[in-house]
């Protein structure tokens, strides 16, 4: 074990002008020779994750000396396990963000091009996996934080169904759509993991039981997989040649055509603000500094308050809570907020009614490669259909991996699989015989 | 007044970012107005669904309340709903 840990720690010293982490795990505090089922896996953190006697920021200057005084229940069951921490990974503040540009501890830099960004929030999460510097990588996905960096880096990402993993001492961003996933190069290791930490948490009051059987070989019967053809129709021609490649490539599987409602996809992005805003915002308002965090001082509560969260929280931060506090205002409440509410749930209706049709809907995990920062910066990107959708992964609570499917033009881009609640073993089973099919591995850098 | 109109306002943004105890500068604002018009645009699109549509819908039990659902049906009055309730962590979940 020992060898592997400094074949890592390697790799990590290597590749520290990529800013992917936050801060090393320090081996004096923990013990490295355990025993468990996991007992030869090293894994990072992303930073929203409490690791007991060691610093989380959740990627914010306000947190950036705290001390995690306990640990997320992850953490305790993967110790049990015998699994060993590397790094604390760098992320969106407080996982608000998809472009790993928004953390104090400044832009995670993509290894397969510096030019272009990784994808976020779990941004450092997915450059530690294809660096090869672990065996697997703890994220956060609340819209497609661990689904689109893994689409860009050419790693597998992973989101459960809603409350499989326990969220115990996950730093929030909007609770109704928050899940700890995973990323890995093997979905033998995800397997595995899964087996490990998807136990009921009465610390966690959203956390489910699992009954759940993770490492499924066989998945040999005919699979009816669902194409969501208006989600295809925006794409650019290299990423439709390579998704429909593809699929052919695929055996086994009976095709089924849909169409998800261009009035619904439509809605998906103000929806997702709106509710994911406005959670935000209602997690946030404790921090103030006064009890826990950074605190610059002042006279009374209002001045303190004032200067710290003006001059902690990051831009995007306050300009997503400020979006939030708008729509769930008094004036706003009905007309904003309970409208996506009842949105969100025609959305996921629609879902279900798919689900009726179809055992997995397939789709690529994002609309294009990894896009330049400059365009980022410059507002010159915008998501399509296909990028909208995963947050439907969300809205529901269904699973959702995305694989790595292919290259354009030298950058990796995947493939996605959405399965019905609580179908994690049949989803990771059938992503496993897709990686076969497609021989794709994820070996990019 | 429009939709858009009611958004857009500077005075409306100071006043929910100092609800916030946030100060916010005048580049904050005007990305701000920006970004609120974005969203509103997009709720264009809300106007088309049938409102009727929209009325029946159960928007309460999302991925969250679900579980809190499933406390309250499967207990018989409010005192197990509290009492089972107090098991999580050792707090109240709100019913």
């Amino acid at each position: 074990m020992e060898k592997k840990i400094d074949s890592f720690k390697k790799i990590i010293n290597n590749n520290k002008n990529l800013n992917f982490f936050i801060s090393e795990i320090d081996f004096k505090k923990i013990d490295i020779n355990k025993n468990g089922i996991l007992g030869n896996y090293c894994y990072v953190i992303k930073d929203n994750i409490s690791l007991k006697d060691f610093v989380t920021t959740g990627g914010s200057n306000f947190l950036k000396n705290y001390i995690s005084p306990y640990n997320a229940t992850i953490i305790n069951l993967l110790n049990e396990a015998g699994a060993i921490p590397l790094l604390k990974t760098n992320l969106d503040e407080f996982g608000l963000g998809g472009t790993g540009t928004f953390s104090f501890n400044g832009n995670v830099v993509n290894p397969l091009d510096n030019k272009r960004i990784t994808g976020g929030s779990s941004s450092g999460s997915a450059v530690a996996v294809a660096l090869k510097s672990c065996d697997f990588a703890l994220g956060t996905d609340t819209g497609d934080s661990i689904r689109k960096p893994a689409s860009f880096m050419g790693v597998i990402g992973y989101k459960p169904t809603y409350g499989l993993i326990s969220r115990y001492g996950v730093l929030p961003y909007a609770p109704s759509f928050d899940h700890v996933g995973l990323f890995s190069r093997s979905i033998d290791v995800i397997q595995l993991v899964m087996s490990v930490i998807a136990k009921k948490d009465f610390k966690d009051f959203s956390s489910i039981e699992s009954n759940i059987n993770f490492i499924q070989e066989n998945i040999n019967n005919e699979i009816k997989v669902g194409i969501m053809e208006d989600l295809m129709e925006d794409l650019n021609k290299d990423v439709l040649d390579l998704f429909n490649d593809s699929i052919k490539k695929i055996e086994n599987i009976e095709i089924k055509k849909f169409s998800f409602g261009k009035e619904l996809i439509n809605l998906i992005p103000s929806v997702y603000k709106i509710i994911s805003y406005s959670e935000a915002v209602s997690c946030y308002q404790n921090m103030t500094g006064i009890t826990f965090g950074e605190n610059l001082g002042g006279k009374n509560f209002e001045e303190i308050a004032i200067k710290n969260r003006s001059s902690l929280f990051g831009q995007e931060l306050k300009r997503r809570f400020i979006i939030g506090s708008f729509c769930t205002s008094e004036d706003n409440y009905e007309e904003l907020f309970l409208k996506s509410k009842k949105i969100r749930k025609l959305i996921i209706n629609r879902a279900n009614e798919i689900f009726k049709y179809c055992d997995f809907i397939i789709s690529v995990g994002s609309s294009d490669i990894a896009p330049l920062l400059e365009d980022i910066k410059n507002k010159k990107y915008n998501d399509k259909n296909a990028d909208y959708y995963l947050q439907v992964a969300n809205f529901g609570g269904f699973p959702s991996i995305t694989l790595p499917m292919g290259k354009i033009n030298k950058m990796p881009i995947g493939i996605n699989i959405m399965g019905k609640l609580k179908s994690d073993g049949e989803l990771l089973g059938f992503a496993k015989k897709i990686i076969n099919y497609l021989k794709c591995e994820s070996d990019h850098v | 007044m429009s939709i858009k109109e009611k958004y857009n306002s500077k005075e409306k943004i100071v006043k929910y970012a100092k609800n916030l105890l946030i100060e916010l500068n005048e580049q904050d604002i005007e990305i701000l107005i920006y970004e609120l018009n974005e969203v509103i645009d997009g709720l264009n699109d809300f106007y088309k669904i049938d409102s009727s549509k929209l009325d029946s819908i159960d928007y309460i039990y999302d991925n969250v309340n679900n579980f809190r659902k499933d406390i309250i049906e499967e207990c018989e009055n409010k005192e197990e709903i509290l009492s089972k309730s107090k098991s999580w962590n050792g707090k109240y979940i709100k019913v």
